[in-house]
């Protein structure tokens, strides 16, 4: 059937009142939409050179450094002349030493002292570049190998400063996603550590092995609910032998025992 | 004539006397003018010169273009090595090749390996076939001649083993050792051994509570003098310096604008800072004002909240591009910009600038200017360590708040003697002065020059100019500024950064290769750190073995020939004739 004129017109005329508006009020309101402008979800008000120029003049930065007391405790150091052995000379007064970390006493004995001596002789003081290139000498090997033996493992590394030891050790090992559970009162390098390997760092309080295996057992629910992701991630305890902020030793016979179960 | 800033400035130039400069000395290069515009035009040499009168000096940096032909064979070589490995690794999964590698102990058999394959899939399959080119264990002292142990493998590089052998006498353009103070005789020695033997080899404490000797107070009152700043202090390790300082600088709500190419100290301090990092592009200054606009005017991202503070990163020398920052562009900057400028001058302390005070003394400008001036002990002192100047609230403030001054131990004595007697003498405070003269660099027998301290400032720019026109006339490609002691030879190929390594070790020479992931994946290169302790002859001997074993392995890529320039010593008089 074709359409024709006439009966469009007359369909038109039949039709009831409120069609008509309605359908008038819905092209009035298309062909506003037509003519109007596009709509930006954000409006953008994009500053001029000028208020630019303003702003960076009116930005101050704060000083780089605040200011220090002058009654700072740690601001003034207190002086040790001559070596620092069981009695060292502090701040002109001679004190018997209960500060330094000399626990063997090795600091002055003539033995070390011969052996350094006869290696700067030898060697000369700095090692002029990294262990890749050409800073590996074979006294580092000799080293690594006896250390090695010393702690009955298989192979040893040396670092050349103790606070980088443990600090890039961990985020070599231990990556984003995996899972660290770490005592309470760790030391500041490893604290360092787990920063840098922005890893799950999980808590437990200090020498507590309970806490540490309800840790444990929540974990191995979360690995339950999930076990895709359990499959990929590594997880670690760190815990120190000594601890340097409390003192105290660290329960290994427990530890290992826990560690092996699950 | 003036120089178009920003561009070549090699123009036809008449003379008030009429007749036409066909060409300019500059640094020591005759260039041709069509030649220079055309290798301009084709190489992309990115050649600043007075920009505004900023520079007092003429900044000649530049990184040639990889070659269109080297880039494609270098990718289809890493391409070959990948199915090599694939193909590797299955024969080792299915046992049909022993498999040497790290693995787990039996009752560890079931936990998640520590070890991704797929992490290390570039260390199994493509390091470890040029490892003996890494590592090399020497037992001397690294100056100018180095004996190395000698190693073999029989089982492709898993494991080495000592044959006894020492080769000895090997020419070392490897060690960081800029100003020749790596040895074992001489003044520098003999205090050191005395203060071992009066302090003992080790402090076993921090700064803070009974580790600060009398000695380190008398090094900090040194350095600062030496760098010109109010106050410095020193650490016991240069990564460490910078990664346990920045965060006590910066915090949350601070921005860090860093180089691309910093190093990975540089990079982890601003990470455990906490701080936003924002990258600009290597050297390049507009991207840094770009950078330096959208943060003052936008703010923080977000909350669009004022910055606390900004501090830009850069470094004086970077070692694996051989580049030297902007400085006057990037003080000028900060100047502008209000933001805080943090200067790591491992490399450039000691070596640039003509009495060794590092980039800031290179470019003529005020050490006051650099807030924070950090710099190492490694390198051009021979010993080790770090250390931080700049104004006396700053120091102050590290004192009590940085990480090492309270957790990691402070320097060990005879290091800091080593430290105090080479600074002595490079401010000439030994009690010698310039002397000998050019009679003496070209006669010397081969014992470095020790005992001149400005000597070896001014040996070391003379070695570094000498060395660099060498190599660019032979047409190797070298990245980096003509003033750096630190010269990158574009290798770009795989499988020639194995064969340079071992072929020039034996020629005798030893040298430092690097590639991935040190470098851009194809931008593999071998790296020679000039020094003092390096006379002409032994430079010579080098320069001959590296023409040898490049036209053996055909390194050289440069299309862009430089007429050599007749033998002449290095004078001010060079830049007077480009005031034409």
């Amino acid at each position: 059937e074709q359409w024709v004129l006439v009966e469009m017109v007359q369909a038109l005329y039949e039709a009831p009142a409120y069609h008509l508006i309605l359908e008038g009020i819905l092209i009035l309101w298309i062909i506003r939409l037509l003519f109007s402008k596009t709509y930006k979800l954000q409006e953008r008000s994009d500053l001029t050179v000028k208020e630019k120029e303003e702003l960076i003049e009116e930005w101050q930065p704060e000083p780089l450094v605040p200011p220090v007391p002058k009654d700072h405790p740690a601001l003034n150091y207190n002086i040790v002349s001559g070596p620092p052995s069981h009695k060292t000379v502090v701040n002109g007064k001679e004190c018997i030493n209960f500060a330094s970390f000399n626990f063997l006493g090795l600091l002055d004995n003539p033995r070390v002292k011969a052996a350094a001596l006869a290696s700067l002789k030898k060697y000369g003081v700095g090692t002029c570049g990294p262990r890749g290139f050409y800073g590996t000498f074979d006294v580092h090997l000799d080293l690594e190998d006896l250390l090695a033996k010393f702690m009955k493992t298989e192979e040893a590394i040396i670092y050349s400063y103790g606070f980088a030891t443990i600090a890039s050790a961990i985020p070599a090992y231990s990556k984003r996603g995996d899972i660290v559970f770490v005592d309470r009162a760790a030391c500041f390098a490893i604290q360092k550590g787990l920063q840098a390997s922005r890893s799950d760092i999980k808590l437990f309080k200090h020498n507590d092995m309970a806490d540490l295996e309800r840790l444990l057992k929540e974990q191995e629910i979360e690995d339950q609910k999930n076990p895709r992701k359990a499959r990929v991630t590594r997880r670690f305890i760190v815990v120190e032998g000594l601890y340097m902020n409390t003192g105290t030793i660290c329960p290994l016979p427990e530890l290992v025992s826990n560690h092996v179960q699950l | 004539m003036r120089p178009e800033p920003g561009g070549c400035c090699c123009r036809r130039t008449v003379r008030a006397n009429g007749c036409v400069a066909n060409g300019e000395v500059r640094n020591g290069y005759v260039r041709s003018s069509a030649a220079a515009a055309a290798a301009a035009a084709a190489g992309q040499i990115h050649h600043v010169t007075q920009n505004g009168g900023l520079y007092k000096r003429p900044f000649n940096e530049a990184f040639e273009e990889t070659p269109m032909l080297v880039a494609v064979l270098t990718y289809v070589g890493y391409g070959v090595l990948t199915l090599f490995g694939y193909l590797r690794d299955f024969l080792r999964y299915w046992r049909i090749e022993k498999c040497h590698h790290a693995t787990e102990r039996e009752e560890q058999k079931d936990f998640v390996s520590l070890y991704q394959d797929f992490e290390n899939f570039y260390t199994r399959n493509l390091y470890m076939r040029i490892r003996d080119n890494w590592n090399r264990p020497i037992c001397s002292v690294p100056g100018a001649r180095v004996d190395i142990m000698e190693r073999q493998s029989h089982d492709y590089n898993w494991s080495f083993k000592y044959t006894g052998n020492i080769i000895k006498g090997v020419i070392n353009m490897g060690s960081y050792n800029y100003l020749g103070f790596a040895r074992n005789t001489g003044s520098c020695q003999e205090a050191a051994a005395k203060v071992l033997e009066e302090y003992g080899a080790g402090v076993c404490s921090t700064r803070q509570e009974i580790g600060n000797l009398d000695k380190h107070e008398e090094l900090e009152e040194l350095v600062a003098r030496f760098l010109g700043v109010e106050a410095a202090m020193a650490y016991g390790m240069g990564f460490a310096t910078n990664s346990m300082n920045i965060p006590a600088l910066v915090g949350k709500g601070c921005l860090i604008l860093s180089d691309e190419l910093n190093h990975a100290s540089l990079v982890l301090g601003a990470r455990l800072s906490g701080a936003t990092i924002r990258i600009f592009k290597h050297n390049n200054m507009q991207s840094l004002e770009k950078l330096l606009k959208d943060a003052i005017v936008y703010g923080q991202p977000r909350t669009r909240r004022p910055w606390k503070k900004i501090l830009i990163l850069v470094e004086g020398i970077y070692s694996m591009e051989g580049s030297i920052v902007r400085l006057p562009e990037v003080i000028a900057l900060k100047k502008k910009y209000k933001a805080y400028l943090y200067l790591d001058e491992a490399h450039s302390i000691g070596a640039l600038g003509p009495t060794g005070r590092g980039v800031v003394e290179y470019f003529g400008l005020d050490p006051e200017d650099v807030d924070v001036m950090m710099g190492t002990f490694t390198k051009s002192f021979g010993a080790s360590g770090g250390y931080i100047g700049g104004k006396k609230e700053l120091i102050d403030y590290l004192r009590t708040h940085s990480h090492s001054a309270v957790y990691a131990t402070s320097l060990s004595p005879p290091v800091v003697e080593q430290i105090i007697t080479s600074m002595k003498c490079i401010m000439g405070q030994d009690g010698t002065s310039l002397g000998g003269g050019w009679a003496a660099w070209w006669l010397t027998p081969v014992i470095p020059c020790h005992n001149q301290g400005k000597e070896c400032v001014q040996q070391l720019a003379e070695n570094t100019r000498y060395f660099r026109r060498r190599l660019k006339e032979m047409g190797f490609i070298i990245y980096g500024n003509e003033d750096s002691p630190v010269v990158p030879l574009m290798l770009y190929m795989p499988a020639k950064i194995g064969a340079f390594g071992r072929e020039m070790l034996k020629r005798n020479i030893g040298v430092v290769v690097v590639g991935f992931p040190a470098t851009p994946i194809i931008e593999s290169r071998a790296r020679f750190c000039l020094s003092a302790a390096h006379t002409k002859e032994i430079l010579d001997t080098a320069l001959k073995e590296i023409d040898e074993v490049g036209d053996l392995l055909q390194l050289k890529y440069s299309r862009h020939r430089l007429v050599p320039l007749l033998d002449r010593p290095f004078d001010e008089t060079t830049y007077e004739e480009t005031e034409d």
